[in-house]
């Protein structure tokens, strides 16, 4: 069932009627039963993944909550010792298991070239296992609930059902937000009231995402040219620039919109989704730029990852200028990241170089003259200006392994230097240009007043006729997509 | 209700910004559409679209609504792929008609790239609904009977299946709002990412008012490269059901006839196999339509068709195409007088 | 320990290791990440600082821009978990 599909639209309102109906405690299962229905819709068999995962998970987790309620002597500010071996345990296996199902491809390609060096047909078919839908989200949750019952932040014992809804909740099953399990488990027992703003904001936020998804994700990803990621030196650097341009506009607003209509309609039910995306192409440093870019994976990361391995590093030399304390929580951070994108050498490529150019930023922040403060700088001044100019260019250069295999990534920087005489076709352009402009116009707005909803600040008057164009763009935007090429035959 | 309330607590006003919108929307649709049907912005707008991946038969479609829209009666519509489309001239079957007949008989061209029976076959349904015409000429050979030709495409779109009995929301749309046909036009335009398309796209505008484009020249030798094209040609009980289905458009108002498109002898030398496949196509036909008061007009036989009336292997010339024309008016014209081939009243056309 | 000795040690630590300058006047509400004085990533400094100086483990979920944005927010935080 996509979620810019019909059949979700009306299944959304089904769930809805019956949950206005429902007292508290039947919600929630009315949510899980909705939520088993979303995800068996897309396959049966990934069911019986997460409900293992879900399982394991639940008996991990009271076991650690039991070892916690044990350490009673200790006091408040020490370092929970108990159950660490059963939490490890927990996250490996947790991890085991994406890994089994995501990296199977990875080595399977190698395994496969062995097969066929000792003279075996290619069975890549048979031996291929697919990624459950989802599971790279719900396993971060799921080791997220493990390390913060261990720590104490879900202080009381979960029940089942909770926890199922944490992990299974259709709006993020497939693609998040991935929602921390300390602030999230909290919502499932307040008490849910839509009201008005919550309705009008739901909606907007559904609109927007539809907005992005169709009018301008949709759009622009049938335009580019279909040999662009495989055979980059047949274009000219004007055109590299400008379909890499299109793909990372066309990337970013078919994941905001996602994220915007699961919020949306996560709303309508009166729980409140965390946001993943804050405007992120007016960062000025890569390092802010993942502060405003997938925001929930960056804070898992950050909290799982990156802020117990520096600390852990700090343990042995305090000193924040220490390069290895700098360098390898960044670098191992992102590559964990890449390979949580992707199975494949590219993908570790990305992760290594966004990892060393955070490093680079952070040395770079450390050894900075005393009192220097970009932020301190009006918008407008040079520096930041230079600053941002920067920071596109690092990103756009840094980020080509995300959809390139390395040989062609190699190929697209060598292509972007020496294919400046080539002469570029511009007739594909018209399309695109024209999807920019929402593109624009949408993060332009927001980030002027630093607010997704600015929309339904404006006047009544202003907000209708906003809401009749997007509606009017959005049907428009559907039969864009121009006939599938028609080969004529014998003329 | 009162339990609806615990969670669900809205409150008036909610929905006046729904409201207006909704009247902006229809406010701004009644602008778009009056502003297209003004002929100074018309005449700016490339021909209208109906979202066929097709463009020829959009343009086809453009030509025969344009004369239906000025008052004009049309009895007959020729449909098949480019061979029909550079091969019947409707003047000249009118001409030669009406030379033995004494009466008029309004013939258009409704020949497509590309299009083979399957696309011919919604193609006919489609227009026997929306026009009426009192014959519909179904111009094909054994090439459009081809297993792997893409024109399924055409029968499956929204406005073709909307007027094949097939309802749909975009279907509708389409008919009745020229604004949004106009849309689909003008963005299938802009989504052109290469001059040849472009070119096409824009070239086919070169189709006269009645539908045929004029080709002119003469090659001697064999153009087409027949291997090249990844088509089955052997006629199955599969590829024949179009057949059927153009049948039934009996039911209605409208006159059947299947008329076969000659190929330039080279031809046969050049496609592995054809003088078989069309014994078969000769034979799969003849056993679809027995019993069903409908004919195919054989032609290939006849050699009709001189060297120089030919532009390449299977599409004629203008010179050809006249001949061709000719012989096709003379033989409704005969057929007609004698009775062979009773042709319905003439009925107006879906508004 | 004093809530003022708690705070004189985080700003000596903060102006020397983290802002790269020991004479800055640093204030007790002033706001030390959001302003761009110092990145989120200092606070895992600010982290293994309290555990080594007041012996106070902060969990990495308590280190947030929100919660230790300034002096007085991680003086408070450090506080309350401090041993007895």
């Amino acid at each position: 069932m996509s979620i810019t599909s019909l059949v979700f639209a009306g299944f959304v309102l089904v769930v809805l009627c019956l949950y206005y109906l429902l007292p508290g405690k039947s919600q929630k299962l009315l949510l899980l039963a909705a939520s088993a229905i979303f995800y068996i819709s897309w396959d049966w068999r990934f069911a019986i993944t997460l409900t293992l995962v879900i399982i394991f998970n639940f008996y991990i987790g009271r076991r650690l909550h039991k070892l916690r309620g044990q350490e009673t002597a200790q006091s408040a500010g020490e370092r929970p010792k108990k159950g660490k071996r059963l939490l490890w345990l927990g996250i490996a296996i947790n991890l085991a298991a994406l890994l089994f199902f995501k990296q199977s491809g990875f080595f399977l390609h190698g395994f496969q070239a062995l097969l066929n060096r000792l003279g075996f047909p290619n069975q890549t078919s048979a031996l291929a296992i697919i990624l459950p839908v989802g599971m790279s989200f719900y396993i971060l949750q799921a080791i997220s609930y493990l390390v913060d019952t261990h720590q104490n932040q879900i202080p009381v014992e979960l029940p089942f059902i909770d926890l199922a809804l944490y992990l299974a909740y259709f709006p993020k099953v497939l693609s998040g937000p991935i929602e921390r399990a300390g602030s999230f488990l909290p919502k499932l027992s307040e008490r849910v009231v839509v009201d008005n703003q919550q309705i009008t904001e739901s909606i907007t936020r559904i609109l927007i995402g539809l907005v992005r998804k169709i009018v301008i994700a949709d759009v622009l990803a049938a335009r580019i040219p279909t040999n662009f990621f495989s055979s980059p030196a047949k274009f000219s650097s004007i055109e590299l620039i400008f379909w890499w341009i299109t793909y990372i506009i066309s990337l970013y607003n078919d994941f905001a919109g996602y994220t915007s209509i699961v919020r949306g309609v996560s709303g309508l039910f009166g729980i409140n989704l965390s946001p993943n995306f804050d405007n992120p192409f007016f960062s000025t440093s890569v390092t802010e730029l993942w502060n405003h870019w997938h925001m929930s994976l960056s804070q898992w990361l950050r909290n799982y990852v990156y802020l117990p391995l520096t600390r852990f590093m700090l343990r042995f030399n305090q000193s924040g200028r220490f390069l290895p304390n700098i360098i390898v929580p960044a670098l191992v951070t992102m590559v964990l990241s890449g390979l949580w994108h992707g199975e494949s050498w590219n993908y570790v490529l990305w992760g290594a170089l966004m990892g060393i150019w955070i490093a680079a930023e952070r040395i770079r922040t450390v050894y900075r003259p005393a009192g220097e403060n970009l932020a301190n700088l009006p918008p407008w001044h040079a520096k930041r200006i230079f600053s941002w100019a920067g920071f596109l260019v690092v990103i756009f250069l840094i980020a080509i392994p995300f959809k390139f295999d390395i040989a062609n990534s190699f190929v697209f920087w060598r292509s972007l230097v020496t294919n400046w005489f080539l002469p570029p076709s511009l007739l594909g352009w018209r399309l695109p240009l024209i999807a920019f402009i929402p593109a624009f116009f949408i993060d332009w707005i927001q980030f002027g007043k630093h607010d997704e909803l600015i929309f339904i600040r404006w006047k009544p008057i202003v907000q209708s006729v906003l809401l009749a164009l997007c509606v009017l763009i959005i049907f428009l935007a559907l039969h864009a997509e121009p006939a599938q090429q028609f080969i004529y035959q014998g003329f | 209700m009162s339990k609806m309330r615990k969670t669900l607590q809205i409150s008036r006003p909610f929905g006046k910004v729904g409201i207006l919108a909704l009247l902006w929307l229809l406010f701004f649709i009644g602008a778009a559409e009056a502003a297209v049907h003004l002929k100074p912005v018309q005449s700016q707008l490339l021909a209208p679209g109906v979202g066929n991946p097709n463009r020829t038969f959009e343009i086809q479609l453009d030509r025969l609504n344009t004369r239906v829209d000025h008052g004009e009666h049309i009895d007959c519509v020729f449909i098949g792929s480019s061979r029909v489309l550079v091969g019947l001239d409707p003047e000249a079957v009118e001409k030669a008609y009406a030379n033995i007949t004494g009466n008029d008989f309004k013939c258009q061209n409704f020949g497509v790239l590309g299009m083979g029976i399957q696309g011919s076959a919604g193609t006919a349904t489609m227009l026997a609904n929306l026009y009426h015409p009192r014959l519909i000429v179904i111009g094909t050979n054994f090439i459009d009977f081809g297993v792997g030709l893409p024109d399924k495409a055409i029968v499956d779109s929204p406005f073709v299946r909307e007027h094949s009995g097939h309802i749909n929301f975009d279907g509708w749309v389409t008919t009745w709002s020229l604004a949004f046909r106009d849309y689909l036009a003008e963005v299938s335009y802009l989504a052109i990412d290469n001059a040849q398309d472009e070119y096409n796209y824009l070239g086919y505008n070169i189709t006269k008012p009645n539908g045929f484009l004029p080709l002119i020249g003469h090659k001697t030798d064999n153009m087409q490269n027949w291997n090249n094209l990844n088509v089955h040609y052997k006629i199955t009980v599969e590829s024949t059901r179009p057949v059927k289905s153009i049948l039934a458009i009996k039911k209605g108002n409208t006159q059947i006839l299947f008329l076969e498109i000659p190929l330039r002898t080279s031809t046969f030398k050049a496609v592995p196999h054809a003088a078989e496949y069309r014994h078969e196509f000769e034979d799969g036909i003849n056993f679809v339509l027995q019993g069903s008061g409908s004919q195919i007009w054989l032609t290939q036989d006849l050699n009709l068709i001189p060297e120089s009336g030919w532009i390449e292997s299977n599409h004629l010339n203008v010179d050809g195409a006249e001949i061709f024309s000719k012989w096709v008016g003379e033989q409704l014209g005969k057929s007609v007088k004698d009775g062979s081939l009773i042709l319905p009243e003439w009925s107006q056309p879906n508004p | 320990m004093e809530l003022k000795e708690i705070k004189d040690k985080l700003k000596t630590f903060i102006c020397k290791e983290l802002l790269n300058n020991p004479a800055y006047p640093l204030q007790d509400e002033e706001p030390l990440i959001t302003s761009g004085l110092m990145d989120s990533f200092s606070l895992a400094q600010i982290g293994v600082f309290a555990e080594i100086q007041f012996n106070v483990y902060i969990p990495d979920s308590d280190l947030t821009v929100d919660g230790m944005n300034t002096v007085n927010q991680m003086a408070a935080r450090i506080k309350k978990d401090l041993p007895a």
